[in-house]
């Protein structure tokens, strides 16, 4: 099958959506507003996002964030829509993340005693792909129950294993196996793809698993205490520089600054050097590594898969910016302190 | 023949009969409701004034859309689950509710159901557990692979020190763990691939039970349990397996039999209650359409006029007070449209389809399909003409249509090739050879096309022009039908472009052919006529109908648009008549592909190569040229002639219908 057959519609599309997305300078000026009210009215006035912004309505900043994440969904669910065969399915998988994302969240209200049904409605169900039966789930009240939901499903597994686990750590282990789940069944749909598309996206998955890797081994070991033997397990074979060999080394290391230190001499080593916000950065600096890498692939492999995966990651970044910079705005932190939580690096 | 004349039937009775109200219409599958509610909120609701309405008519007033309403849907959970309890197919079909014996109300299908499942569940639960325990014994049977060892199954079960498992692994599980054994606190020992994934004995010193448990745990392990019958010598347990699962065998086929004994005496019961929730689920569907008041309900929809009588002979049967009207729809279409049904010969029938994919006719336009069928097969033929090809293609549209009589595209393929057989028939070819049939029938008129290509293209412009003059006929019947004026007189689809398109054939006529016609000066009078309707259409309409103002845009704007529009026009003109040239070159086509494959054949220059030729070429002809003729067909169809004349914005009918939800 031709590339261009394949993806000149949708890379057209792609082109369109992309002129919907901020520029630097809506950066700057958005940086520069006050309050929470000024930012939707800047959007609603300037930018494309007007068209999911209610007209002249006060929106609070749950409604907005549900607003952002309901629209960058519905694009990825259009460019579904643009594909065939494996593509299509490789697409399909990538909607998973929406399901495990529900999933996450359901578990942390249940723990916490919240009921599921006053979320509900607010989620972003995948329905192309899910199969869930939402409406049992959000009946859940208990672990339990909410493994009675998931009855049948490949999810039911993974809570029975650990819940019995203190919550904290189960939750560290769940999400962790959801995860993997995750990036199993992609990396299974990757290999469905041609040869060049397989190449571009197996990259950033390649380093992408990686970068999970090392975060489970080093989270699993400093908070959690997990056995070398155990977290090795659960790690994802298929990674880019942590070969199994390396990450049976790194496992197996004695003490958490030994560990520290050789992830630090890694191509991961950006990761593990500022100290400030460990765990917020981390997220932040993970995501402009694969952003980056992902703009060099896309010149490097034009007329693939690429495209539009570049365009639905800016989107996914371009949606979070904007959570941060509306909640900066809330919690009063200054422009210079909030560019530093933003995953776009602006120049100058 | 056309669209089916529709009316509006509002019907109000007592509330008490609209169960089997709704019901009659869910069976008669003939009504397509519409919201009841908004009917009566919108005045459309008609009652006649007569002494013997008055309650009813009072009662409007209290009226509410239809509310408290029960979605038996819990109820058919558990009518799939003793279906499946039974290994039953579902049966949707209408003969059980007209049947008065399968009647059934819904708290007796509830009792029903739960009668039943209470009398198949005891025996299904034995079975499924008989089941689960062959898939267990089938696991266990691994234990075999320890025969050798004569180990006591019991004696490793009950270490001091050390305790032992049995459990599953996936493969790639497997693997990794292999790969760090040298840090594994435990003998990892594999017995045999089972369906699962891999069966493995692991035996761990106890005191790192909890260690080697999160190992395990991390390799998503899954223990099958021992029974205590079986903790016995490895050659021992294997024979107990082997004679359980003869038992087991003989156990499930008794069980079976049982529930086929129930499955044979209840099945018309247990698909009756199907039945009846599967009616009262499309009646949930209904009843959101209804208004009610205390004592009566109303309801309104759509019903093709001819079932008028038939339907209302359906509702009085069922008791008094209840009263059916029908309304005409000239007064309703102000406010909506009728939906469109549309009624045709079994001959072009099939060819609704294709029009419905372009668009389905508006209620009021006029239906297209016989015009179109005819001229669809005529062009096909023309340009697929082959005798033996024609039967082929025939035959196979009439075999599909034999096993699959629903799909509509085999009874199209069906007839193209009786008209592709007729074309090829005159134009002397059967499976491409030429003059076979002429010895045959000598006396007939042939038309062989690579031997007047100039004849071929010109009959097929010529066709094409007299199509696209029927167009016109539609297009201004259509346009004057719903008064408009502008676009039906003076539009360039309209007479003022009919009289144009004529004049100007007929000068083309002239001059290329030398035929009689108008005079010169005539034809340049009716051109600048006709050009000068079609380019003040507007303001020329507007002053006809006395409207004001004469543009609704800017007058330049309007003439500027106008001007190249009358461009357009001309242009249009040329390249729809020209473009049916096709016809015959795809007739031509035809024949030169034929000519190619026998010169192929005869470069072989043995008969083997003949033959193979003859198949190959055959093939390669129907289905590649089949397939491009038929598109072609209907490019024309659907570019040269309907944008001319049709729209197709209409609804289609969509009555309630007896079936699945």
């Amino acid at each position: 099958m031709s590339n261009v057959r394949k993806f000149a519609a949708v890379n057209a599309k792609v082109r369109a959506l992309e002129g919907q997305l901020l520029k630097d300078q809506d950066y700057y000026k958005l940086l520069l507003l006050n309050h929470v009210d000024e930012v939707v009215d800047y959007l609603r006035q300037e930018t494309w996002y007007a068209s999911i912004l209610p007209e002249a309505r006060k929106v609070d900043i749950i409604e907005l964030e549900g607003r952002f994440e309901r629209n960058a969904f519905e694009k990825h669910e259009k460019l579904y829509h643009y594909f065939t065969d494996a593509y299509r399915e490789y697409f399909k998988v990538l909607l998973m993340r929406y399901e495990i994302e529900n999933l996450k969240l359901f578990l942390r209200m249940v723990i916490r005693r919240e009921s599921l049904i006053s979320i509900t409605d607010h989620l972003i169900i995948p329905h192309i792909y899910s199969e869930l039966d939402y409406g049992k789930i959000s009946q859940a009240t208990s672990l339990d129950e909410l493994s009675a939901a998931l009855a049948g499903t490949e999810y039911q597994q993974l809570i029975e294993y650990y819940k019995d686990e203190e919550p904290t750590r189960m939750m560290f282990y769940v999400e962790m196996n959801l995860d993997r789940l995750y990036f199993k069944k992609l990396s299974q749909r990757t290999e469905k793809l041609d040869a060049a598309d397989q190449k571009a996206v197996g990259e950033v998955l390649k380093r992408n698993i990686d970068m999970l890797n090392i975060q489970w081994v080093y989270r699993g070991r400093r908070y959690y205490q997990l056995l070398p033997e155990e977290i090795l397990n659960y790690t994802l074979l298929n990674g880019k520089y942590f070969s199994y060999k390396r990450l049976k080394e790194l496992c197996y290391l004695p003490s958490l600054d030994d560990i520290s230190r050789v992830l630090r001499a890694s191509p991961y080593g950006f990761m593990f050097e500022q100290t400030e916000h460990f765990e917020l950065n981390l997220e932040i600096l993970m995501d402009r590594y694969l952003y980056k890498l992902f703009d060099k692939l896309r010149m490097e492999y034009p007329m693939t898969i690429t495209e539009p995966m570049v365009y639905l990651h800016r989107l996914e970044y371009e949606m979070r910016d904007l959570f941060t910079i509306v909640e900066s705005k809330r919690y009063n932190i200054s422009s210079e302190a909030c560019r530093k939580f933003l995953i776009r690096e602006l120049r100058g | 023949m056309s669209v089916e004349k529709m009316s509006m039937v509002n019907l109000v009775a007592d509330l008490a009969l609209l169960d089997e109200v709704l019901k009659e219409i869910a069976l008669f599958e003939r009504i397509q409701l519409v919201n009841a509610y908004h009917e009566i909120e919108e005045s459309n609701f008609r009652l006649s004034m007569v002494d013997e309405n008055r309650d009813e008519i009072l009662n409007m007033c209290r009226i509410e859309p239809y509310k408290t309403q029960v979605d038996p849907k819990a109820l058919m959970e558990k009518a799939e689950k003793l279906l499946m309890m039974l290994d039953l197919e579902k049966k949707i079909d209408s003969a059980y509710l007209e049947d008065p014996v399968w009647d059934w109300t819904l708290e007796r299908v509830e009792t029903q159901i739960d009668l039943f499942t209470e009398e198949v569940s005891g025996a299904y639960s034995v079975l499924s557990a008989l089941r689960e325990e062959r898939v267990h014994l089938k696991e266990l049977e691994c234990l075999g692979k320890l025969q050798e060892t004569e180990v006591d199954l019991e004696e490793i079960t009950t270490m001091e020190h050390f305790s032992a498992r049995l459990g599953v692994l996936s493969k790639e599980n497997r693997y990794k763990l292999s790969l760090n054994y040298e840090n594994i606190t435990a003998v990892v020992m594999h017995l045999d691939t089972i369906d699962r994934g891999e069966a493995e004995l692991i035996i761990s010193p106890k005191e790192l039970d909890a260690e080697t448990d999160r190992i395990l745990r991390s390799v998503y392990f899954e223990e099958i349990s021992i029974p205590d019958a079986y903790k016995v010598k490895a050659p021992e347990a294997l024979r107990r397996i082997r004679a359980r699962q003869e038992e087991i065998e003989i156990e499930i086929a008794a069980k079976l039999k049982e529930l086929e004994v129930f499955k044979r005496s209840y099945e018309n019961e247990i698909q009756a209650s199907v039945n009846a929730l599967a009616l009262e689920r499309v009646k949930v569907k209904m009843r959101r359409s209804i208004a009610t008041t205390r004592n009566f309900f109303y309801l309104a929809g759509w019903i093709p006029e001819r079932d008028e009588a038939v339907f209302e002979a359906r509702i009085k049967k069922l008791g008094p007070g209840t009263i059916v009207l029908f309304n005409d729809t000239s007064n309703a279409i102000e406010k909506h449209t009728p939906p469109t049904l549309l009624k045709n010969r079994w001959l072009v029938k099939p060819f609704e389809m294709l029009v419905n994919m372009y668009g389905t006719p508006a209620y009021n336009e006029t239906d297209p399909t016989v015009f179109f069928g005819l001229t669809y097969m005529t062009l096909f033929g023309a340009m697929f003409g082959d005798l033996g090809q024609g039967i082929v293609l025939f035959l196979t549209g009439m075999v599909l249509t034999g096993k699959n009589p629903e799909n509509l595209y085999f009874h199209i393929l069906a007839r193209l090739g009786i008209s592709s057989a007729f074309f090829g028939f005159f134009y002397d070819s059967f499976f491409g050879y030429e003059h076979l049939i002429s010895k045959l029938f000598p006396f007939m008129p042939f038309l062989r096309p690579i031997e007047n290509i100039n004849t071929i293209l010109g009959v097929s412009v010529g066709v094409g022009v007299f199509l696209l003059l029927i167009s016109f006929a539609y297009s201004i019947l259509n346009k004057l039908r719903i008064g408009d004026v502008q676009e039906g007189w003076l539009g360039r689809n309209g007479v003022a472009g009919l009289v144009l398109y004529l004049t100007l054939i007929q000068a083309v006529l002239k001059t290329a052919f030398d035929l009689p016609g108008l005079p010169t000066f005539m034809t340049v009078i009716l051109v600048l006529a006709s050009v000068g309707v079609i380019i003040g259409r507007e303001p020329l309409a507007n002053l006809m109908k006395g409207a004001r103002p004469l543009y609704h845009e800017k007058m330049s704007e309007y003439y500027v648009e106008s001007g190249f529009d009358i461009l357009e026009t001309f242009l249009s003109f040329l390249s729809n008549s020209i473009s049916f040239i096709r016809v015959g070159a795809f007739a031509l086509n035809h024949v030169g592909l034929f000519v190619a494959f026998h010169t192929m054949g005869a470069l072989i220059g043995n008969l083997g190569g003949e033959i193979l030729m003859f198949f190959l070429g055959n093939l390669i002809v129907i289905f590649l040229e089949g397939l491009i003729v038929m598109i072609q067909g209907l490019r024309l169809m659907y570019y040269e002639l309907f944008s001319k004349y049709y729209s197709g914005d209409g609804e289609a009918f969509d009555p309630v219908r007896f079936q699945e939800v």
